[in-house]
């Protein structure tokens, strides 16, 4: 894997996509309303996602998958800035989401269209193909994932390793930059995980993953533990990952490690 | 009991009713739809639920599924029976049952025979005058997809509501599933939002500017 995908690019042009920029979130508020009120998820984190591939860690409801949404603006800060390709995601929303794909936990919510081929196809509409180049496009890409011959099948008659196939196929066919996984491997049998590692080591995209899985995490260059709604840590995955154990087997502190300071991911 | 069964799904086949051009089952459809809303006879529904069983057979559905699709409908049929013969309009009950039955076997031979993209272009087509209003039919087209591609979800979560309560020793009943089916309903339609937003498929901004487009 290359180490770190920043290079020295131009100075963002206000308003275009940067492909090297990154992720970066600098004192960001998060809260979802509820009847008794607002709930806060995410608190005053700053956080940069500069490397090829990250994992996001925590506990159940930490706010993992609330963080991934906030990089392609479905979740709406309260306060600070969320930036992506050097793009602020709420005013540029539209834009952002063309270049970042969203892999969801559970695929049967993210594929729309009744057979595998007809999402895939789908996704390749934004790209102004006629309609034979979509469906001739949409059968290859199934095929280079391996789900080619599942193609015409009733996406309910497949597997949920295969879902989970065809609907990265869907967001990979847009060709993003950046890519999230929520959960990529809790449908995956033990051969499909192995699979899906070999793959992601493939993928051109900057990986940005949140997971349980120790294993992939430990397979990405750089790892972040969420806790509370707070970043308690960041750095190389392995490290992070020992950290995160030691916490998980004992005790997460009151206070964040990184209270005060600004990590880069 | 899934949508799939009610309303049909693609089946990849060769038949006469797959080759006919959209446009046929289009004017198929816009003429059945007035002969059936016009007629206030129950031997138009009659010929009509007669018609669209022997054009499905044609299609390849076969006489199991059809049974499948009928039983599927049978609290519909129960209530509005019961309905109808409650209030002695016997005949008018005929109609409406069969009307409705109807339209369902229509969309069953629509959507077995054809796949659901070229509906949706077809759609797209016979709404394009609209767009003079400001109307943007591929959003209609969407907004169609996604209801089609609910009511099996909606149905699957409906069976699992009623395997949830099994487990537990309680009797399914209508009044136990209906508030878990209309949360699970909401959260499923909550999540869709977001796929197709994340899909990039809610967005004015069709397609990036080329100029910015990828490598
Ligand atoms: N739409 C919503 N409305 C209200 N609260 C929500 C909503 N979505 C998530 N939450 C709450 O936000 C918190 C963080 O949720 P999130 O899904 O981000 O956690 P997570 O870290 O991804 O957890 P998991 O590991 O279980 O997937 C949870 O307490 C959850 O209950
Ligand atoms: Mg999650």
């Amino acid at each position: 894997m290359k180490f770190f995908l920043r290079g020295a690019s131009d100075s963002p042009v206000s308003g275009s996509f940067v492909k090297d920029a990154g992720v970066s979130l600098r004192a960001v508020n998060l809260s979802y309303p509820t009847p008794d009120g607002q709930v806060d998820i995410l608190r005053d984190v700053t956080v940069d996602f500069f490397a090829r591939s990250t994992a996001i860690l925590g506990l159940n409801g930490s706010g993992k998958s609330s963080l991934l949404k906030l990089v392609n603006g479905i979740n709406t800060i309260r306060s600070g800035s969320v930036q992506v390709g050097g793009l602020e995601v709420q005013e540029h929303t539209a834009r952002v989401r063309s270049h970042v794909g969203l892999l969801f936990s559970n695929p049967l919510t993210q594929l729309i269209m009744p057979t595998a081929v007809e999402d895939v196809e789908l996704s390749l509409q934004r790209t102004g193909l006629s309609r034979e180049r979509r469906r001739a496009t949409a059968l290859e890409l199934l095929s280079t994932r391996g789900v080619g011959h599942r193609a015409e099948h009733s996406i309910y008659d497949l597997s949920g390793g295969e879902q989970q196939l065809v609907a990265l196929t869907s967001v990979l066919a847009v060709e993003p930059e950046i890519l999230l996984l929520d959960e990529p491997t809790t449908l995956l049998d033990l051969r499909n995980k192995l699979r899906l590692y070999a793959l992601l080591e493939t993928l051109p995209q900057q990986l940005i993953i949140s997971t349980h899985d120790l294993d992939l995490a430990a397979r990405c260059e750089r790892a972040v533990v969420i806790h509370n709604g707070r970043v308690y840590a960041e750095g190389a995955s392995r490290s992070v990952i020992a950290q995160y154990e030691n916490w998980c087997a004992r005790e997460f502190p009151t206070q964040s490690p990184l209270a005060s300071d600004q990590g880069v991911a | 009991m899934t949508g799939v069964d009610l309303f049909g799904t693609y089946s990849h086949r060769d038949t006469l009713i797959h080759r006919a051009p959209l446009w046929y089952k289009g004017i198929a459809l816009i003429l059945i739809s007035f002969a059936l809303v016009a007629s206030k006879s129950w031997v138009i529904g009659g010929v009509a639920l007669s018609a669209m069983i022997l054009v499905g057979l044609i299609g390849g559905i076969t006489p199991k599924q059809w049974l499948q699709t009928l039983f599927g409908l049978k609290w519909l049929v129960i209530i509005l029976a019961a309905y109808y013969v409650l209030f002695g309009s016997i005949a008018q009950g005929a109609d409406v049952l069969l009307t409705l039955m109807s339209m369902v076997a229509f969309s069953k031979v629509l959507l077995t025979t054809t796949p659901l993209p070229r509906i949706i272009d077809g759609f797209v087509r016979l709404c394009a005058p609209l767009k003079i209003f400001g109307v943007k039919p591929e959003r209609i087209a969407m907004a169609i997809a996604v209801m089609v591609r609910s009511i099996p979800v909606i149905m699957n979560e409906h069976t699992m509501i009623s395997h949830a309560l099994i487990s537990r020793g309680v009797k399914v009943a209508p009044h136990r599933t209906f508030t878990p089916l209309i949360i699970s309903t909401v959260a499923y339609a909550h999540e869709t939002g977001e796929a197709l937003a994340a899909r990039g498929l809610m967005d004015t901004e069709v397609s990036p500017p080329a100029s910015e487009h990828k490598n």
